[in-house]
């Protein structure tokens, strides 16, 4: 068999070319894809570590759906999540959009108030429980504190452990801890607005307001699906915050008990991992579903 | 063309497994080694008299927050190792944090130690896998007999001793000195005293106790010092229910009602004066001396009882297992390490209460320290069922944090007792 030199040169060419995929595709074979069919399986069978798995077809789906006995906080936790999502969503979107565009009237000192808003973004998720612990603390928090000033005869409240506040405070920590790095993306997508499509809309006798309404915001869409999407995600799997701040338990009364957390407290507290599994992929198919339904219903491009 | 490519993509992933090896097994080598050199003065001497090959065991342990503590334990082994010419144990220390993990894994890929550690509710878990060595062939009853008994209890799976406790930690009642002069003994005083001192307007509750998963924890305490149990004897149905639990809930709804949650739930509202009681461990009045060294006014007691003294029990054991190719030598490790002369070694306590009777008055110099090591003789063991961290978790935390809202506590106890009933139903048989 005959190799012409250009043949030949191709294939090494090819092989060099795989060569340097190697390692990620090894990575992501490794230690993403075989995990993930894995637990596809054994979502599939009654599985905890120590026993070998046994078949069990739907029955933990089924299960985590109808048995409120042996799986009695999956529709709360579920509920919990989605409360937080909103919560969080919403937040996130409103406080980076106005951050940003404050930041893009703003002409001095704008390095300094980007980095300090981006700033806790960057900052560890123990390190920003640890501070808002001591801003909500009941007797000694700087939030009560300012209530105290604002409001006549204002009761203490012990925030993160009262049930019908905790999860927003948790949301407003979440929400304080990501908008900077929002902030930045609209940010972005605002300096490249051409500043004539609003003297063109001055011309025409829009008012601020109207321009915003008329211009930012249609110009805004693909940065705006874009947080949309990721915020959904982050804010849908949110666990290490609560981890910390309620040792893993979603106190008060599981309040604060949201899907990811219910998931690790299956695999690795009560050895439920064929449970576990298949809580992650009822997450999956639910992230899916509303990832596509962004993607149809959300305006993504600029008209 | 294809081929090529396929088998050169072979090839890469072939090379980089066989380096990943390499490199976990350079990375064990260097493990060996570390602990060998160490012990290579005390070997020197005893490499004389050695004539057989010593069997070789590994045992886990948390790796200790201070130096002292693994100065402490690996003087241990050295003295292990030196008094057993024919066997020679490794220790290897994992932080706490990972420690379930990697051992669950380990266990179950038959790559674990031969003894190691364990977190007392896992000794169930591990038993009801076949996991574990059972002892009751190795250790007598005057063995038995020298272990404070609740300690010894959390070692037992449906019957069989399965490990030997080493430390143990349990909770007691602190109290205010400047608000409580004299602490309550009976749960009447606590009450009336709680009732006393409460003073919301000045910011001062009468007691702090969690509730939820943590407090689920606690609450057993609370039952037995009214002469109850968590379970009933065959450890098959509920049994807090009753009236011990009951009474034990009630009192808990009581004193919580005395105590407003934007007080008591403040950070370090004991040592900043805010509460006149506190049922909680040791590690309390640890933090207290490192961050309040200022603060002394306060006295720790056991806790008040309805019809007897009680308290819950936390803390480690040992265990060595099945898959051990030298159970004999593993079970001799479990033994020395549980010796008085061991235990007594400063710092080497994980937790810092020794489980055996014998040193009941080890701490008579602290006397912080001194009561929980009294408490502890009063101490019942968590029931030993698989899913008894699911039972504490989702079970009795929802019924405290329900009672706390103001619910009936008969009502909540009822509800959680059928629950709990149909998860102790799916216990492996």
């Amino acid at each position: 068999m005959a190799i012409t030199g250009k043949a030949k040169r191709k294939i090494i060419l090819n092989i060099t070319g795989y060569l340097f995929i190697a390692p990620l595709l090894i990575y992501f074979i490794v230690f993403q894809a075989i995990p993930i069919f894995m637990s596809l399986y054994y979502s599939f069978t009654d599985w905890s570590i120590g026993h070998s798995a046994r078949w069990v077809g739907l029955r933990n789906y089924q299960d985590l759906f109808f048995n409120r006995v042996s799986y009695p906080y999956f529709w709360k936790s579920l509920g919990v999540t989605l409360k937080f999502v909103v919560l969080v969503v919403a937040g996130t979107l409103v406080a980076s959009l106005f951050m940003a565009i404050l930041l893009n009237a703003v002409k001095r000192s704008a390095a300094f108030f980007r980095v300090a808003i981006f700033l806790p973004y960057v900052t560890s998720t123990v390190a920003v429980a640890a501070i808002w612990k001591w801003l909500y603390d009941p007797l000694y928090g700087l939030i009560n504190y300012f209530l105290s000033l604002i409001i006549p005869n204002f009761q203490n409240v012990a925030w993160l452990k009262e049930e019908k506040y905790a999860l927003a405070a948790f949301a407003i920590m979440v929400i304080w801890q990501v908008s900077g790095y929002y902030m930045m993306i609209f940010l972005a997508r605002l300096k490249s607005i051409p500043e004539e499509y609003y003297e063109a809309a001055r011309i025409d006798g829009a008012n601020i307001w109207q321009s915003f309404r008329h211009v930012t915001l249609p110009m805004l869409r693909p940065a705006t699906f874009y947080v949309l999407i990721t915020l959904f995600i982050i804010s849908f799997q949110v666990f290490d915050i609560v981890y910390i701040l309620t040792k893993g338990l979603g106190d008060p009364n599981k309040s604060t008990l949201t899907y990811v957390l219910e998931l690790f407290n299956h695999a690795f507290r009560y050895n439920e991992m064929g449970i576990a599994s298949a809580m992650s992929f009822i997450l999956f198919i639910i992230i899916a579903v509303v990832a596509i339904i962004q993607f149809k219903v959300v305006p993504q491009d600029v008209e | 063309m294809k081929k090529v490519l396929l088998w050169s993509l072979v090839l890469v992933i072939c090379i980089s497994m066989t380096a990943t090896m390499s490199l976990a097994g350079c990375k064990k080598a260097a493990e060996e080694t570390a602990p060998a050199e160490e012990a290579t003065e005390e070997a020197a001497a005893e490499e004389v008299v050695e004539e057989a090959e010593p069997v070789e065991i590994t045992y886990w342990h948390f790796e200790p927050r201070e130096k002292e503590a693994k100065d402490a334990l690996t003087q241990a082994f050295d003295m292990f190792n030196a008094q057993n010419p024919n066997i020679h144990a490794e220790l290897v220390m994992v932080p706490k944090d990972d420690f379930n993990v990697k051992l669950q894994t380990a266990v179950a890929a038959g790559a674990g130690p031969d003894a190691s550690i364990i977190d007392q509710p896992l000794v169930a878990t591990y038993a009801s896998q076949g996991a574990l060595l059972s002892l009751d062939g190795y250790i007598s009853q005057e063995e038995k007999d020298e272990f404070v008994p609740g300690a010894l209890e959390t070692n037992y799976y449906k019957g069989e001793l399965f490990g030997l406790p080493l430390d143990f930690v349990c909770v007691a009642l602190y109290y205010n000195k400047a608000l409580v002069p004299n602490p309550p003994e009976t749960w009447d005083e606590l009450l009336a005293i709680a009732e006393e001192v409460s003073d919301p307007d000045n910011n001062i509750a009468a007691i702090q106790i969690p509730g939820g998963g943590y407090g689920a924890w606690i609450w057993p305490a609370f039952v037995a010092a009214a002469g109850g149990t968590m379970l009933n004897e065959d450890q098959t149905e509920a049994a807090f229910n009753n009236e011990a639990g009951q009474a034990a809930l009630q009192l808990w709804v009581d004193l919580i009602e005395l105590s407003p949650k934007n007080i008591r739930e403040a950070g370090d509202a004991f040592p900043a004066g805010h509460l006149a009681f506190l049922v909680s461990g040791p590690w309390e009045y640890e933090g207290w001396r490192a961050n309040y060294p200022d603060f002394k006014d306060y006295g720790i007691t056991l806790i008040p009882m309805k019809t007897q003294y009680a308290t819950n029990i936390g803390g480690q054991n040992l265990v060595a297992y099945s898959s051990s190719k030298n159970p004999d030598a593993a079970v001799e490790l479990l033994k020395f390490l549980t010796t008085d002369e061991i235990q007594s070694i400063p710092k080497i306590l994980f937790e810092g209460n020794p489980s055996k009777k014998a040193l009941k008055d080890l701490y008579k110099d602290d006397p912080d320290h001194q009561v929980f090591s009294d408490q502890l003789q009063y101490a019942t063991a968590r029931p030993a069922v698989v899913n008894w961290i699911k039972i504490n978790d989702e079970v009795v935390a929802t019924a405290i944090d329900r009672a706390f809202a103001g619910e009936s506590v008969k009502q909540v106890l009822d509800e959680a007792a059928e629950q709990a009933n149909a998860i102790l139903a799916t216990e492996p048989q």
